[in-house]
């Protein structure tokens, strides 16, 4: 049943219609004015001449019209695709005619200004290209009516067919890196030594230079004995955990807030320190690694701007970062970061950062 | 931007350059350019392709001096040596060096594409400036090359906006199957051409037509003839026309004339047309289409005439006489207006605009010798100053004439008695140097007794009227050479010919042929070379016949047929439809069992199987379904006839028609043997007019082969 609908009810639903080019239209013009002299001048020849372009013609029709029936199009984008960051999207297009192949298909995505050129897609084949686009904004996205057209084989005729987008994607909110806004390793109280590789000021233990390895870390006493660049591993220190609270209420500043706590979040991963985040919909377990990250940038994507009704008292070794409205009052036990005008350079990143260090 | 890769380049290029060889072929086929323009072409392509590759740097001055001495060439003949020529030749050499000049633009897809519609210009003039079948072949070419061109245009644009380049797509675009495929979308284009171009309405109003072809007017078809006026005649075997005969057996041995122009009036010194009235003919249609003109009213035709169709398709139409074989009865043709005058002769009063082809309907003989002979020799005043008429010094062509007559009583023995003369006594010869041009017709007959067929013609018809028998020469082809595989007769300019129509009271003039068989042309080659050109000459006729000259009548006609052929197919299923329904009525009744009803279907369908190759095999053999052993009944007199005949020894020959086996028979037996005519000319009526015979005509027919066996049993 679904491959009735797939492959014959669909694509014979899909609208398509059909617009002259420039060329099609010096072509008829053509038609007519040699029509004429074959009728004043009684000439078979010049009849010929007219059967000739309309020949060209019909089968300019019938070939774009073969050429855009029985397709099928959908698009994909990465895993994981932030707000107004540049991705790929991928588009594929289906050939779901059994004997006839499909050429010159110009895929044109009007919402996100995206363009494809797939040159030849054979009898039930996929097409792959794709296009560079930025998502505008975090949250559910459902993709918009995208067009397929082509001008085969003699671009007389454009054939179009318009397709509806396919399931949502999740854009996640932006992430900027925050490292020069927070220094400091533990974003505040409670360090502590860790049995980990990390960033600490303990030597942890000494290897080969990799590609990548700040020149900073080079031991050189190993470097001079081994005859080979020496890279100092330190021990990590982490604190305790950390609490991201959304206060909620942010209004205009809404998108400024979510992004400062994903990218909280982030830095908060990238410096293997157990975090929460706590709104008034939801709260996430106390976890680090990438895994929990990306679980707390799906929340933040769905934020919806709830106020945090409770004030729960901060546990033992925990910092609880809360993230307010200007404004806003400080809560007992936590670290109060008012969202204004001046945090809006997260979402447009040609705006000059802040050099204030916050911790 | 992507760069395509040269593969692609290369293929688009040969495209590009294919597509403006197209045009410069057809524009070569219109013959309208001289030799030295055409060395030019080349020239300028080699260097543009020279030039293209890189490998050769034209120094600048050297380039200006190129492009200034082609620029001069061009003003030259644009502006002085074409000065005279008309618009569409001027515009279509205006095209070509537009093109000339277009090949040495840097390549762009903007200039490829002006290049294509340059050669599409190219075709459009050369449309105007001939007719030609080698058209087709550049037209054929242009599909080609342009459906290629035009999808290489879209692959190169795909490839450089989905950038594959690198990938191996484009190799599987452009090499193997794609090749095919555009091979095969050519073809799909040029069929859908044809059957487009059958079905355009053609509604030709001819309001601005050009006469097209300046062709080389037909000689010797004025209104006045003078006798050795050209010292030696030229034979040429340049083709003149073809002629479609419907109504006769063919190919006819000899046997007919394609005639252009009668002659009344001989001064001493040749021939020309008497003062007689001039009748404009008036048409049974108007309108755009092919208009019929009746050509019969004075004509005194028989109640037994045989009927001849004749489509002529003229090379060279550039005369104003009509061809058609003798008795012509009606003309139809795309003509504003017909003259004919007193000598049955049939003129366009004014050029027609197109006089390529046309169609007359003739009455071809059908009087036996016997009737001949019965005619009355009193003739009235018309015919006797028509067919009379001498000049004043004939009396030594007189007495000869008398002498050769001598016995002779009806006008008919007279005139073969005067052909027979003539034909045994005469030789042919076409070089008339030396003739006495004072008494032409004197120093022929008495002196160099060798000419060519005017001076036979002029002989036998002055030496009639001195004997008082109505005669006047006609001139026009003898029928040419028959084409098995088209049909019809090819006739050359070669073909040319004069020869004498005689009066008979109640019959009309009748032709007669006083040339030795030397003076007619033969056609008796079956080399691989003339075979060869036979057929070639077949599609020649078939393009001037289904392409040059196709028009609305043609259609209607296809439409008709095709509407016979759907009525057909629409009988067949209706009947299959009951039958069908009348075996499921008889299963549902229990009366037969399916299983009975499907050995029944096998059986026919093996029926089939089998009959299918009998049909084949009867088809080959000539047989017509349904039409053979109708007409093997009704024509079973003359087989008895044949049969007698060949019992005596006269066997008809290869080539030879019943008439001419009637007439050889009559020659050998003597007009006791009338009756062989008679019974030829019903078998003539019954085979091809289908016109069954009464009972009267049967009892005739017996009584006659009564007649013919006993004098054959004598």
């Amino acid at each position: 049943m679904r491959s009735l609908w797939t492959e014959r009810l669909r694509p014979a639903l899909t609208p398509r219609w059909v617009t002259i080019t420039p060329y099609g239209l010096l072509i008829l013009t053509a038609c007519f004015v040699i029509g004429m002299l074959a009728i004043f001048f009684t000439n078979n020849l010049f009849y010929f001449l007219v059967a000739m372009l309309l020949g060209f013609v019909s089968i300019s029709g019938v070939l774009s019209e073969i050429s855009i029936r029985g397709l099928d199009m959908r698009r994909s984008v990465p895993a994981n695709v932030h707000a107004l960051s540049p991705v790929f999207v991928t588009i594929e297009v289906t050939n779901l005619k059994k004997r006839f192949p499909s050429f010159c298909l110009h895929v044109r995505d009007e919402a996100l200004a995206g363009e494809a050129f797939l040159l030849h897609i054979g009898p039930r084949e996929v097409g792959r290209q794709r296009y560079q686009a930025v998502f505008p904004k975090r949250g559910s996205y459902t993709f918009g009516s995208a067009s397929i057209s082509t001008a085969f084989p003699f671009g007389f005729f454009r054939k179009w067919a318009v397709f509806q987008g396919n399931d949502p994607v999740l854009i996640l909110p932006i992430v900027r890196d925050l490292q020069f806004l927070f220094r400091s390793q533990a974003l505040g109280s409670g360090d502590f030594r860790t049995a980990f590789r990390g960033e600490g000021a303990n030597l942890y233990s000494v290897r080969e230079y990799r590609w990548g390895d700040s020149s900073r870390l080079i031991h050189w006493k190993s470097t001079a004995r081994q005859m080979e660049v020496m890279i100092k591993e330190l021990e990590r220190e982490v604190s305790g955990k950390v609490t991201l609270e959304l206060a909620g209420g942010f209004g205009v500043h809404l998108e400024p807030a979510v992004s400062l706590a994903a990218s909280l979040a982030n830095l908060l991963t990238q410096r293997q320190i157990h975090y929460r985040l706590r709104s008034a919909s939801w709260t996430t377990a106390t976890d680090g690694g990438a895994k929990h990250l990306d679980a707390a940038l799906r929340l933040l994507a769905l934020y919806d701007d709830l106020p945090l009704a409770q004030a729960e008292p901060p546990q033992k070794e925990e910092h609880i970062l809360l993230l307010a409205p200007a404004g806003a009052r400080g809560r007992p036990g936590r670290q109060l970061l008012e969202l204004g005008p001046d945090w809006d350079w997260l979402l447009d990143p040609q705006t000059e950062r802040p050099r204030q260090v916050l911790g | 931007m992507i760069r395509v890769s040269p593969d692609v380049e290369s293929a688009y290029r040969l495209a590009v350059f294919s597509t403006v060889a197209s045009g410069f072929l057809a524009m070569l086929f219109t013959e309208e350019f001289s030799a030295p323009f055409w060395a030019l072409v080349p020239l300028c392509v080699a260097c543009s392709l020279l030039l293209r590759s890189g490998r050769f740097q034209l120094p600048r001055a050297l380039a200006l001096l190129a492009a200034a001495m082609l620029l001069g060439w061009i003003a030259s003949d644009l502006f002085l040596l074409s000065s005279g020529v008309s618009t569409v030749r001027y515009l279509g050499r205006l095209a070509l060096y537009v093109q000339l000049l277009a090949i040495f633009l840097p390549e762009s897809d903007w200039n490829f594409r002006l290049l294509g519609a340059i050669s599409f210009i190219h075709l459009l003039s050369a449309a105007s400036l001939t007719t030609n079948m080698s058209y087709l072949a550049a037209s054929i070419l242009y599909i080609v090359s342009a459906t290629w061109l035009l999808i290489l245009q879209q692959v190169k644009v795909g490839i450089q906006r989905s950038g594959v380049h690198g990938d191996n797509q484009w190799r599987t675009l452009v090499a193997g199957p794609m090749i095919a495929r555009m091979t095969l979308l050519a073809t799909v284009v040029f069929v859908l051409t044809a059957g487009l171009f059958f079905g355009i309405p053609r509604y030709g109003a001819g309001y601005f037509f050009s006469r097209g072809e300046e062709a080389p007017v037909v000689s010797g078809f004025s209104e006045e003839v003078r006798l050795g006026s050209l010292g030696e005649l030229k034979q040429s075997d340049e083709i003149v026309m073809r002629v479609i005969v419907a109504g006769l057996e063919p190919p006819m041995n000899q046997g007919l004339y394609w005639r252009g122009v009668s002659l009344d009036v001989y001064d001493g010194l040749g021939w020309k047309r008497g003062r007689g009235a001039v009748r404009r003919l008036t048409a049974d249609e108007q309108g755009f289409q092919d208009r019929s003109y009746d050509v019969s009213v004075g004509q005194e035709l028989q109640a037994c005439q045989t009927e001849v169709v004749q489509q002529f398709f003229l090379n060279h139409p550039n005369t104003a006489v009509i061809f058609a074989a003798p008795r012509a009865i009606a003309v139809t043709g795309k003509f504003s207006k017909l003259t004919v005058d007193e000598n049955t002769s049939v003129r366009v009063e004014f050029p027609a605009f197109s006089s390529y082809y046309y169609s007359v309907r003739s009455a071809m003989r059908c009087v036996t010798r016997l009737q001949l002979r019965e005619a009355s020799g009193r003739y009235n005043a018309r015919v006797a100053a028509m067919g009379l008429q001498l000049p004043p010094d004939v009396q030594a062509i007189r007495e000869l004439a008398q002498r050769v007559t001598k016995g002779k009583t009806t006008a008919y023995d007279k005139a073969v008695a005067i052909e027979n003369y003539l034909v045994d006594n005469f030789t042919y010869s076409l070089d008339m140097t030396g003739l006495d041009l004072q008494k032409p017709l004197d120093d022929f007959i008495f002196r160099r007794r060798s000419g060519h067929c005017e001076f036979f013609a002029s002989a036998m018809a002055i030496m009639l009227r001195s004997v008082g028998v109505p005669a006047r020469i006609a001139n026009g082809y003898q029928q040419g050479e028959w084409n098995e595989l088209g049909h019809y007769y090819l006739v050359r300019s070669r073909d040319a010919h004069s020869w004498v129509e005689v009066y008979f009271q109640g019959f009309g003039w009748i032709e007669f042929d006083p040339t030795p068989s030397s003076g007619r042309s033969t056609y008796q080659s079956v080399s691989l070379l003339s075979a060869m050109m036979l057929s070639y000459d077949t599609v020649r006729l078939l393009w001037k016949r289904s392409v040059i000259e196709y028009h609305l009548l043609d259609q209607v006609e296809h439409l008709r047929r095709i509407a016979a052929f759907m009525r057909f197919m629409r009988k067949i299923a209706r009947q299959l439809f009951e039958d069908v329904q009348q075996e499921i009525h008889e299963i549902a009744s229990g009366r037969r069992s399916v299983s009975e009803v499907a050995r029944e279907l096998l059986s026919i369908l093996l029926l089939c199987c089998l009959a299918v190759p009998g049909i084949l095999w009867a088809k080959r053999a000539g047989y017509r379904l349904g039409r053979r052993v109708s007409r093997g009944s009704s024509i079973r007199f003359y087989m008895r006839l044949t049969d007698l005949l060949r019992a005596h020894g006269y066997l008809r020959l290869p080539g030879q028609t019943p008439m001419e086996l009637a007439f050889r028979v009559t020659a050998s037996e003597g007009p006791a043997l009338d009756a062989v005519e008679e019974i030829t000319r019903y078998y003539y009526r019954v085979r091809f007019r289908d016109a069954p015979l009464t009972d009267e005509e049967q009892a005739r027919v017996q009584t006659l082969l009564r007649q013919v066996a006993a004098r054959l049993g004598k």
